[in-house]
């Protein structure tokens, strides 16, 4: 075929997927997600279908790289062993903040660009919970709206997939102290103490979606063993409370079901002493990968 | 040093040094199917007319010299850098649809840095754009319904600040 100066050149090479694809490598993930994809329908196409490019935005459902990918790999040598410690500092308090990048990782494991930005949203959106809803039931059906946006995208926390999976929640407690004269939001924060209490469980082989990540931390982290952590929170804080009787502490009552309110909101809104649930490390075990 | 002859698409016979010919690997591996003695004899280019031709040329004979690209080069690696080399941009700076056929040529003819400029030069054009400014730019049809805009844009919804 003869290529004249009719404009025909533009639409025969993005026509021609592997044109099309070499292209897109060098766009970031998220622009093509956003972007690229919303262009027409054979654009879209190929963000769906090529594996390259599917592994590129994260959502290639093998385990494994597509071939091309896994030759180039190959040639590197080969990882020993891996601890790979990231997300530090990942609060849920009055506000979402997550501290560290995850960084680039030494060997040819790559930990998701997605992961922070997703932790932030499902946590954004266990925050925005109307205050009368913010119960145990309440932030159940946040989780599970969350959830089914991000079941979906199917998104890996490392690829290659680790060995395994390891979460790690603190929970602190915080002294408030309000100077007279000011307002409830200019409270400010005390860490008192040591951590009060702290958990790490492998979520295992088979937790190695964001999603799964996000389930245990929900399940883990925030009711079942958050209650009893908040519970333990609560009663160091009462302890604090006697010491501290010159202070002016309101306190609402705190039920079983309104735990969470307390573990979330205490800081800002009503308690005086509060408890902070973190994400403080997740481990990755890298070790016997390939 | 030998000189080869080549015949674009609308017959314009371009003499060339072979060595700088043979950064194209369709040509180098023609050449040495043939034995290498091809100065009597031109060689056709069907798919590239003489414009583009010219200035393919013009690109190898400026990079005749370049060492040879890493045999383990990774893939991944190069999704990272758009960076391009200031001589090479100015190279690009042509018509867009010059553009469009250096990359037709560079990946008929097999010059890979070639392509990998040319892409990455397209590469450049799209980023930071909107999806209608992408359009625009390459004059691409729309063919979503809104309906289907609307699902990608609902699908993707987490992806957004």
């Amino acid at each position: 075929m003869q290529t004249t100066s009719t404009g025909a050149a533009v639409p025969q090479v993005f026509s021609t997927t592997e044109l099309l694809e070499h292209i897109l490598v060098y766009i970031e993930p998220l622009e093509i997600l956003i972007n690229v994809q919303l262009v027409c329908k054979t654009w879209r196409d190929i963000v769906e279908t090529s594996p390259l490019i599917k592994w590129i935005t994260w959502t290639y459902d093998g385990h494994e790289p597509p071939k091309s990918i896994l030759e180039q790999r190959a040639k590197l040598n080969k990882p020993k062993k891996q601890n790979v410690t990231i997300g530090e500092n990942v609060s849920i308090k009055g506000n979402v903040k997550i501290n560290g990048a995850a960084p680039p990782l030494a060997s040819r494991h790559e930990v998701s660009p997605f992961l922070n930005r997703i932790l932030v949203k499902f946590l954004r959106e266990m925050l925005d919970v109307d205050e009368g809803a913010k119960t145990a039931a309440g932030l159940q059906a946040a989780y599970e709206q969350a959830m089914r946006w991000i079941q979906p995208l199917k998104l890996k926390i490392c690829r290659p997939v680790p060995q395994s999976v390891y979460l790690k929640m603190e929970f602190e407690k915080y002294k408030t102290h309000l100077p007279p004269g000011h307002s409830l939001g200019q409270v400010q924060l005390w860490r008192i103490g040591r951590v009060a209490a702290s958990w790490e469980k492998n979520i295992g082989r088979q937790g190695q979606d964001i999603a799964d990540l996000l389930q245990r931390f929900f399940t883990h982290g925030v009711s079942n063993r958050g209650i009893n952590l908040a519970m333990e929170v609560w009663r160091l804080v009462e302890e604090e409370r006697i010491k501290a009787r010159s202070l002016e502490i309101s306190r609402t009552a705190v039920s079983r079901d309104r735990w969470i309110d307390f573990l979330i909101w205490g800081t800002e809104e009503t308690a005086s002493f509060a408890g902070g649930a973190h994400i403080t490390g997740l481990r990755l075990d890298c070790s016997g990968m390939y | 040093m030998s000189t080869i002859k080549l015949l674009s698409s609308d017959n314009a016979e371009l003499a060339v040094d072979k060595e700088v010919a043979e950064r194209s690997i369709l040509i180098k591996n023609m050449l040495e199917d043939v034995g290498g003695d091809m100065s009597d004899q031109a060689i056709p280019i069907p798919n590239v007319n003489e414009a583009v031709l010219r200035k393919v040329i013009e690109w190898c004979e400026h990079h005749k010299s370049d060492p040879p690209p890493p045999a383990d080069e990774d893939s991944d690696s190069r999704k990272k850098s758009t960076d391009i080399e200031e001589w090479d941009q100015k190279f690009m700076q042509v018509d867009q649809e010059m553009l469009f056929e250096i990359i037709l040529a560079a990946n008929y003819l097999d010059i890979k840095p070639l392509l990998d400029v040319g892409c990455k030069t397209v590469a450049n054009m799209i980023k930071g754009k909107s999806p209608e400014e992408i359009r625009k730019t390459f004059n691409i049809q729309n063919d979503f319904t809104p309906e289907e805009e609307d699902q990608i844009r609902r699908e993707n919804e987490w992806a957004e600040e």
